[in-house]
């Protein structure tokens, strides 16, 4: 794997290192090499780049003053906290990583209104111990309990888990400019002026520039701290399993169920995935004969002893409620060619069922998948599309990303969004993870999946990569993105390899 | 190995146990919670693996000062998410590379590996030392007849006098107990678990080998160790440096099989509060969890009362790894972390079954002035018996 020099002039590096470190204490600064390789990169097959300097700030003072003196001397910054596979997070340009995984305080857990304020380093394993005595849950991606809550929710693609995927977690957030300057979004906008304002509502009398910082991977303002949404664990949590022989026929249903408000969230999984998870959370990749059919069958074949996807409507509330409900998920995937797949589930994929129970049942985070990562799992961008076209989608796509010459099996699993009007569809390749001609042919298959899923079939692409310029792409949307960020940060400090400004760095 | 080095995902889910299900705490790696990097954390070693791998770094010093003040304590592989990485047998093999090319171990450490070199022991003891403990005592020695059970002292155990109470309690409980015993005395050799951990390879293989073909030539049933370090060597390295023909049973498997068979007859009411902490090495590197506590439970008037933190999940002691020696105020750091959780039990005493983590336990409470007493769990029992 090749690992990029920093492009920060030594003398430059050496000075904006002595000025943090004068400024910080040696505790939360330091230039040890060991240290900057182990923040060069992600545990995706890509390119790396050696940082001059990695802070480690404790508070929202130690973020403003480690800002201004990068700003001052124009230094790139790239913020991370954890969960750090996302290639947003390579510092590709050098300078200063600011690892804000330390800063790690539950400022508070407001159980009348149902939030969380918490800091990026607070993990989705330690909020949900903390919510349990107040009968609370968070909302759940598929990442691991170690993972960043709030900056997974800042991620696009996560935290869809609710009011029908919808994608809100964050109700607001407190972000540092480059400038040093503070700024509390939404209702709490107001609270230097007001000291009793709250987190309560994203929304207030100004436009919503929560978005700006949403999805954008550090580059209009450093992440300190946000207000999260938390739920009610209700009388009873479900997740009954259907089973379809096409994704169109999933699809379907999961629109359905979505516009009939019959679920909280729905999401359908791949043959191969269900077989993945459930060989991983066993434990038995060695030898394994259901393993082994991922490297025998095209994926779009479906094997004859198994659904070809898995649908999961996932439904929380009073038990009687929920009884009503689950009949009525019945008929509907009924009606679309599905058939109740739990007990059968349970019974053959015992490692993908715990994994479905943990996540979508219990509302805990789970690792049951977690050996997938590192060699592939999520190399692939997610699509968004319309219905009808995510289903042609996911037929061209399944093809064009196995026939690109990729070493392992392909297969993707796919998210109902706001009632059907998006889809979300992430197909992954498993890429070898010491391979450097593999990474190459992986990278192309990225690119040109990407680009011809947007050119074919309206599809669009959900999180900055740093592979594609998306801003470039994006005709006036792309230009107002510069305007913003140009007068936000005008030196380009802030993670400037993803390119959203070509200005300064 | 290689691989494992890639299946990080850099979810940090190895430095705090997080696991559906269980109970959430925040930190199980004493060098993540102490420095913050992820490099400290069982990913970032294996990260650093891959960058020696790859050749994006060489061994340096920079590369020791982060290796090193790793205690080794298997927290990270025992959490790991992915399930598959051995972050600590990683950082092990990191630590060879550095001693090859002469970064480690670090300086105060160093002494140590000399002194196994020259007299068997990492103490700087001279060999006629060995066994001072048990002058007078009659003991038979093991290399010159035939015992059912080997009592493997251990260095520490041995030759370190406020830990001398470690040998002198075993063998009045084996005496107790009714055990053909013997012991090694000035026979008996290092077990090399120090150099083993401080990535010495070549000096802990041809101790081991020496250490085998002595062992295997005894025809003892059994071995007992006093120490966490010997057993974990014993029990789980030899065997892939040589063929071994010995079993080994750790002190506390060995008293809880004691009272088991009524061979140790506790009946005197203790009257006490007491809470266990788990060493790394007999715990998650050899699975015994609840030996110690049966014997705890089978004590009258002892009250066993758990910390947040046990079993798998156990905080560290702080003296393993050669970390008590080269960084022996971050020792104390990690140290207070437990005695902090053992006063919040309540408990009289904060029990363990090692030698090494009763020395950084005992240094920690002294320095921190609590109000604790450390013990080991063979002093309790002496205590108990009628």
């Amino acid at each position: 794997m090749s690992v990029m020099q920093s492009q920060v002039e030594p003398r430059l590096a050496e000075r904006a290192y002595q000025e943090l470190l004068e400024a910080l204490g040696e505790e939360k600064v330091t230039r040890n090499r060991t240290i900057l390789f182990s923040y060069s990169g992600t545990a995706l097959p890509l390119p790396k780049t050696m940082p001059d300097i990695v802070v480690s700030p404790r508070s929202v003072e130690d973020v403003q003053v480690t800002l201004k003196i990068a700003n001052r001397l124009v230094v790139p910054v790239t913020p991370i906290a954890s969960g750090t596979l996302e290639p947003s997070v390579i510092p590709r340009a050098g300078g200063i990583v600011l690892d804000t995984y330390a800063m790690n305080a539950i400022r508070e857990i407001n159980a009348d209104a149902a939030y969380a304020v918490i800091e990026p380093g607070v993990s989705v394993g330690k909020l949900s111990r903390a919510l349990a005595p107040y009968n609370f849950r968070t909302c759940l991606g598929s990442f691991p309990p170690g993972n960043s809550a709030l900056l997974n929710y800042t991620l696009r693609g996560h935290g869809t888990h609710r009011s029908s995927g919808i994608d809100s977690e964050i109700l607001g957030l407190e972000v540092v400019l480059p400038d040093g300057t503070l700024v509390e979004t939404g209702s709490k906008a107001f609270s230097s002026r007001f000291p009793s304002a709250t987190w309560h509502s994203p929304w207030g009398p100004l436009p919503d520039l929560r978005a700006i910082f949403l999805n954008a991977c550090g580059t209009y303002g450093v992440i300190t701290g946000g207000a999260v949404r938390v739920y009610d664990r209700n009388e009873v949590q479900t997740a009954p399993l259907f089973a379809f022989d096409s994704y169109g026929d999933a699809v379907r249903f999961m629109v359905r169920v979505s516009r009939a408000n019959l679920v909280e969230h729905v999401v359908t999984w791949h043959w191969g995935l269900v077989t993945t998870v459930n060989v991983l959370a066993a434990g038995e990749m060695e030898g394994s004969e259901d393993f082994s059919l991922l490297f025998t069958m095209e994926p779009w074949q479906k094997p004859e002893d198994r659904p070809y996807n898995v649908a999961i409507p996932m439904y929380t509330g009073y038990a009687e409620d929920v009884e009503v409900h689950r009949k009525l998920l019945e008929k509907v995937a009924a009606e679309n060619g599905g058939r109740p797949f739990e007990d059968e589930a349970r019974e053959r994929f015992p490692g993908a069922w715990h994994y479905w129970n943990s996540y979508a049942v219990e509302h805990q985070p789970c690792t049951a998948f977690m050996r997938g990562f590192a060699v592939g799992f999520g190399f692939m961008q997610i699509l968004y599309a319309e219905p009808s076209k995510v289903v042609e989608l996911e037929d061209w796509g399944l093809k064009h990303v196995y026939n690109g010459g990729l070493t392992f099996g392909t297969t993707y699993y796919s998210h109902c969004l706001d009632q059907g009007r998006t889809v979300f569809l992430r197909i992954t390749p498993f890429v070898d993870p010491v391979d450097t001609e593999e990474h190459a042919r992986a990278v192309e298959v990225y690119k040109s999946y990407i680009a011809e899923g947007m050119a074919r079939y309206g599809a669009v692409p959900v999180r900055y990569d740093g592979i594609n310029n998306y801003v470039e792409w994006a005709g006036g949307f792309g230009k107002l993105m510069k305007l913003i960020k140009q007068a936000v940060d005008p030196n380009n400090i802030l993670n400037p390899g993803l390119r959203i400004y070509e200005g300064g760095w | 190995m290689d691989m494992l080095m890639y299946t990080c995902p850099r979810c940090k889910t190895c430095t705090g146990t997080m696991h559906p299900g269980e109970e959430t705490v925040e930190s199980v790696c004493p060098a993540f919670e102490r420095y913050r990097y992820f490099t400290y954390a069982g990913g970032g070693k294996c990260y650093t693996a891959q960058g020696l791998l790859e050749g994006a770094l060489q061994p340096d010093a920079d590369m020791a000062e982060v290796i090193y003040r790793c205690t080794l304590c298997k927290a990270c592989s025992e959490q790991c998410a992915a399930h598959s990485a051995e972050p600590s047998e990683i950082a092990r093999q990191v630590r060879r590379e550095l001693v090859a090319a002469g970064f480690g171990p670090p300086e105060p450490a160093r002494g140590l590996v000399q002194s196994v070199q020259r007299n068997d022991n990492p103490y700087g003891a001279p060999r006629r030392m060995r066994g001072r403990w048990a002058r007078g005592l009659g003991l038979k020695d093991a290399s010159k007849e035939k015992v059912k059970t080997l009592y493997f002292v251990g260095c520490t155990a041995d030759l370190v006098p406020a830990r001398n109470h470690f040998a002198a309690n075993t063998v009045k409980l084996l005496q107790a107990a009714g055990e053909d015993f013997g012991v090694l005395g000035e026979n008996e050799f290092c077990c090399g678990a120090t150099v083993f951990n401080l990535g010495c390879a070549e000096v802990f293989e041809e101790l081991a080998r020496r250490n085998v073909e002595k062992l295997n030539s005894l025809e003892a049933e059994r071995i007992v160790t006093s120490c966490a370090g010997c057993h974990s060597v014993l029990a789980h390295v030899y065997p892939e440096v040589a063929r071994v023909e010995y079993r080994v049973i750790s002190t506390p498997e060995y008293l809880e099989e004691m009272l088991r068979e009524g061979r140790l007859k506790p009946g005197r009411e203790l009257g006490l509060k007491v809470t266990y902490h788990d060493p790394c090495h007999l715990g998650r590197y050899g699975g015994i969890y609840d030996a110690p506590r049966r014997v705890l439970q089978a004590l009258p008037g002892v009250e066993l009362r758990e910390m947040r933190r046990t079993r798998e999940k156990s905080w560290c002691c702080g003296a393993g790894a050669g970390v008590k020696t080269s960084y022996p105020e971050f020792a104390l750091w990690i140290g207070e972390q437990r005695v902090r959780e053992a006063l919040e039990t309540g408990a009289d005493v904060l029990v363990s079954a090692c030698p090494f983590c009763e020395g950084n336990l005992s240094d920690t409470v002294a320095a921190m002035g609590a109000d604790i007493g450390v013990m080991d769990l063979t002093d309790l029992v002496l205590e108990s018996l009628e």
